[in-house]
């Protein structure tokens, strides 16, 4: 697809019969030229939008650059959504400056905390193509939302709900998207689990579609985040292969092998339609019936809307369901809820009280030592994280959770609350003699969630089922690798980094997981596959693995592929025809599609 | 078989030899020193095996002379082997009364050795001593097979494309390597585990059938963390006020789990009264995060002193710990104490305070 869609919207004043487009909101992430600026788009429900970022891990990026026609001649006034992602009594580290037919404004942006416009400075615009370009300072992970030029005298609106309005009236958004597709299945999310479900449906010969807000797929173990696949495959080997990893270092570069095999293995399905770069920003139901999920390209702000019988959420969030009304729980239940003690751990495997302090996220990173010494910045602003820890490489339990934050709400401060711990963590390693050489050669700026809202199905998935063993009807999913939940290693011992954790390992022999946990209980086309299965805080403890999460998601295809048989949804294959949805996911072991 | 008939009897004739309580060997590493020093009786109260060995061993529990339970204790010896080479390892094991590793000891004429029969150094003594220490260590959940390479004295290689890997998935070689002492790895290993194991168990229930009132109120206002702690959880909400002034003196030292734990059982009225939220809140600046954050969630049962105390910490709250302080002054009315106010002026202006620009949006929309 060749056309560029650009986000330009002109609102248009009226002044004496003589129309005039005197202001022009620019979202960054439409940006033509990128440079070296990543698009990010983790945090859009938060903060309102995908942004550019220059992720450079301390060197300055290449200019992000785009062209803008501007129809009035005359002098505007330029605003930058952006914010100063580390503010203290330091330089903020995000600074970048904006250009405009190739002069440079002295106006350093990026310098107030919390998200909002800083003015830029007022230019002299011709009515003609404009080139404006932003330009990295620091290479340390810089923002920019959007850019509004105006002639206007007011200050855009900075945050929730006004400047959610405000954008929808600058950019003239129709109330729904413009393009409606409709397909046999449309999974959101395209991690292993949604992977797996893609190729599962798709090879019963349904019309998949695969929403995924990353350029690639497999989510925790894509190449963007790079966790190695861990778990059994049970009875779904044959489609986990194509998708999942080999046993390499949390994040080691090999990541990109894998990269390959999965986005080919999956491509190649002609029913699978993949949607990459694009992200769900809605779903809607009635009567318990989701109609729809609305889904936006994170660059061109393109819409599409998709329509089917059945829906899959992937989204690890939980998402789908959270919009669509599902029911749905988050953090950690009393541990007399479902009886899931372990005496030994007390507290840090299951609290007395329920809480919100559950499993954190990761990122990953990598250093490699060169054969020259390597120079890296000073970083005042992530000491105050780092504090005296040394470290050249990352690893799972550099995890951040702490009980003010939520997993997904805050997922932007705990983002850059790693950014800066490992910043820090390698600038202090980098000053002890020796280590000269080591030079940084790549940091995940994706969140690797471990935990965020579950969607209830039938059946809740516990700690109890593990220790009982307990063999359902309708188990699905196999799994022998230990239960393990993770805490802050600075609950035991003050003195602790607080982006480090610890892992507590609950041997197991076996243990399934039923089909009833993989659907809504109240929303009936429904299923879920992933992390935001149905299940409690210490149930996801074992499961929350890839290879798991993909033998889940291989299960809902199946069972979707029945539903459309039968014309049914998820439950009725539990109530009507478990034995032959049963059969079905023992005979495609053999199968060679 | 007959290596381990000699070694069964090898044990025998070690136990016979044990030393009685009137002429003991002091333990090299003990974190109860001062209940092994008023110890005066020992008394049998069961055995424990190890898992590899088969072996059973007893296990005593220590009492001072009023028949005051204060340690338990074994005097182990255990055979070593690797690839049906054995050597004996002597060593006197300590737990204390909740089952947690408390130390342990060595005769000096028979020290600990590693494979190649060198002697354990300063170093490596204290190395086992914080092993052991580690209930959580990578030894728990490991098969020696998995940790270690066939001579069972290095840690395990695992090559992936020629690059060295992780041994085992969740425990990196480095992590392997720290927890254990050099050469020693199936002593570390046995040794790990007959801490841990079924006499850990063993004491727990032990302790549950001797835990008195009494023993609440010693554990209680005992010294040692780990006592408090069990005290904390064993105790019914409705003891918490009764406790209060004790509890919240544990509170100002103890670390962040049991702090957490305090405020997460305490009774909603209980920080009420003004000289319990002093004693809570006046350690608001040097707890941890997460304990911060409960005490700010308490605040709407505090007595009001807690927000006043507070505002003059409000530079060291988090984006949202700040978010539900002033949630809770909204709450509290359009009058504000003029200590409070005058504290949020200034920390609006701060030019180094993150969430500076927080405060100052909050109190221009009053």
């Amino acid at each position: 697809m060749k056309k560029i869609f650009f986000s330009i919207l002109f609102s248009v004043l009226f002044v004496s019969g003589i129309s005039a487009q005197t202001d022009i909101l620019i979202e960054a992430e439409s940006f033509a030229d990128k440079g070296g600026w990543m698009v990010d788009p983790q945090f859009v429900e938060q903060m309102g939008s995908p942004y550019l970022m220059a992720h450079g891990m301390g060197k300055p990026v290449a200019n992000a650059a785009t062209k803008i026609k501007i129809s009035k001649k005359g002098k505007y006034k330029i605003w930058v959504r952006t914010k100063n992602w580390a503010p203290g009594k330091w330089d903020p580290p995000g600074q970048f400056q904006l250009a405009i037919n190739g002069k440079t404004l002295d106006t350093k942006l990026g310098m107030t905390p919390g998200w909002g416009w800083e003015y830029a400075g007022e230019v002299k615009l011709k009515a003609k193509p404009t080139e404006i370009a932003l330009i990295d300072l620091t290479g340390f992970n810089g923002r920019c939302d959007a850019i509004y030029l105006t002639q206007s005298e007011v200050e855009p609106p900075a945050v929730g709900e006004e400047l959610a309005s405000w954008r929808k009236e600058k950019l003239q958004e129709p109330l729904g998207p413009e393009t409606t597709r409709t397909f046999d299945l449309v999974i959101t999310g395209g991690g292993i689990a949604g992977c797996a479900a893609a190729i599962a449906a798709a090879e019963e010969g349904l019309q998949v579609a695969l929403i995924h807000d990353r350029p690639l797929l497999g989510g925790n173990a894509s190449s963007e985040i790079r966790v190695h696949t861990l778990g059994i495959y049970g009875k779904f080997e044959r489609i986990l292969k194509k998708i999942d990893t080999e046993h390499y270092p949390n994040g080691s570069p090999k990541a990109k092998l894998d990269q390959e095999k999965r986005d080919a293995n999956v491509k190649s399905y002609e029913n699978i339609h993949l949607f990459l770069n694009w992200r769900a920003y809605d779903a809607k139901s009635k009567d318990g019936i989701i109609q729809y999920v609305d889904a936006r390209q994170t660059a061109t702000g393109e819409r599409i809307r998709f329509k089917a019988p059945l829906f899959t959420d992937s989204t690890g969030d939980g998402w789908i369901g959270y919009w669509a009304g599902a029911e749905y729980t988050y953090g950690r239940e009393s541990v007399h809820k479902y009886g899931e003690a372990w005496d030994e751990w007390g507290e840090l495997w299951s609290p007395e009280e329920a809480d919100n302090f559950v499993m954190g996220s990761s990122i990953l990173w990598q250093t490699q030592i060169a054969d020259l010494p390597k120079r890296f910045p000073e970083v005042p602003w992530a000491l105050p994280v780092a504090q005296k820890h040394e470290a050249t490489a990352g690893e799972w339990y550099w995890e951040f959770s702490r009980n003010d934050l939520h997993q997904i709400e805050d997922g932007e401060e705990i983002r850059d609350h790693m950014l800066k711990a490992i910043y820090g963590s390698y600038y202090n390693a980098k000053q002890v003699a020796g280590n000269e050489n080591y030079e940084l050669t790549w940091v995940s700026y994706l969140l690797g969630k471990r935990e965020s809202r579950r969607l209830m199905g039938d059946h809740i998935f516990t700690f109890r089922d593990v220790v009982e063993e307990v063999k359902f009807p309708d188990s699905v999913v196999v799994e022998t690798r230990e239960i393990d939940v993770h805490f802050q290693q600075n609950l035991q011992d003050a003195d602790k980094p607080d982006f480090l954790s610890k892992a507590l390992f609950y041997k197991t022999d076996e243990y399934y997981i039923p089909y009833r946990s993989l659907y809504s209980r109240n929303i009936n086309n429904l299923f879920m596959a992933g992390r935001c299965f149905s299940c409690s805080h210490v149930g996801l403890g074992g499961p929350r693995v890839m290879r798991t999460t993909g033998q889940m998601g291989a299960a809902v295809g199946f069972a979707a592929a029945l539903c459309k048989k039968y014309g049914v949804n998820p439950r009725d294959i539990y109530t009507d025809h478990l034995e032959e949805y049963m059969n079905l996911i023992l005979n495609q072991q053999w199968k060679n599609p | 078989m007959e290596k381990s008939l000699g070694f069964t009897l090898l044990l025998f004739l070690a136990l016979y030899w044990a030393p009685s309580v009137n002429d003991r060997n002091p333990p090299l590493f003990c974190t109860l020193e001062k209940a092994w020093e008023v110890v005066d009786s020992e008394t049998l109260v069961g055995t424990f095996s190890n898992k590899d060995t088969l072996l059973e061993h007893d296990l005593y529990v220590l009492s001072d002379s009023v028949g005051g339970p204060q340690l338990f204790y074994a005097d182990v010896l255990t055979p070593v082997c690797i690839d049906g080479v054995c050597k004996p390892v002597f060593i006197e094991l300590y737990w204390d009364l909740t089952g947690g590793y408390a130390g342990y000891g060595v005769y000096e004429d028979h020290p600990l050795t590693k494979f190649d029969h060198d002697e354990f150094l300063p170093a490596d003594l204290e190395k086992l001593n914080r092993l052991l220490a580690d209930n959580n260590s990578v030894l728990r959940r490991k098969e020696l097979s998995d940790l270690f390479d066939e001579k069972a004295t290095e840690v395990k290689k695992i090559e992936f494309q020629g690059e060295e890997l992780d041994a085992v998935s969740g425990a990196t070689k480095k992590e392997i390597k720290e927890s254990i002492v050099e050469g020693a790895l199936y002593s570390c290993y046995t040794l790990w585990h007959l801490i841990h194991g079924e006499a850990a168990r063993k004491i727990e229930h032990y302790l549950d059938s001797i835990y008195t009132e009494e023993l609440e109120r010693a554990f209680l206002f005992s010294a040692y963390e780990p006592y408090n702690y069990y005290a904390l959880k064993k105790m019914e909400v409705s003891s918490f006020e009764k406790y209060a002034e004790r509890i919240a003196d544990i509170f100002a030292v103890t670390k962040p789990l049991s702090r957490t734990y305090i405020l997460k059982k305490m009774p909603a009225d209980m920080l009420e009264t003004e000289s319990l939220s002093l004693k809570f809140y006046e350690h608001f600046a040097e707890v941890d995060i997460n304990t911060k954050t409960l005490l700010i969630n308490h605040l709407p049962q505090a007595h009001p002193i807690a927000l006043r105390l507070l505002s003059a910490q409000l530079e060291i709250m988090t984006k949202n710990q700040l978010k539900v302080y002033l949630d809770v002054l909204a709450a509290n009315g359009s009058i504000m104490d003029p200590e409070i106010e005058q504290h949020l002026k200034t920390s609006a202006d701060s030019q180094e305070y993150a969430y500076a620009y927080l405060i100052a949006q909050w109190l221009s929309g009053r």
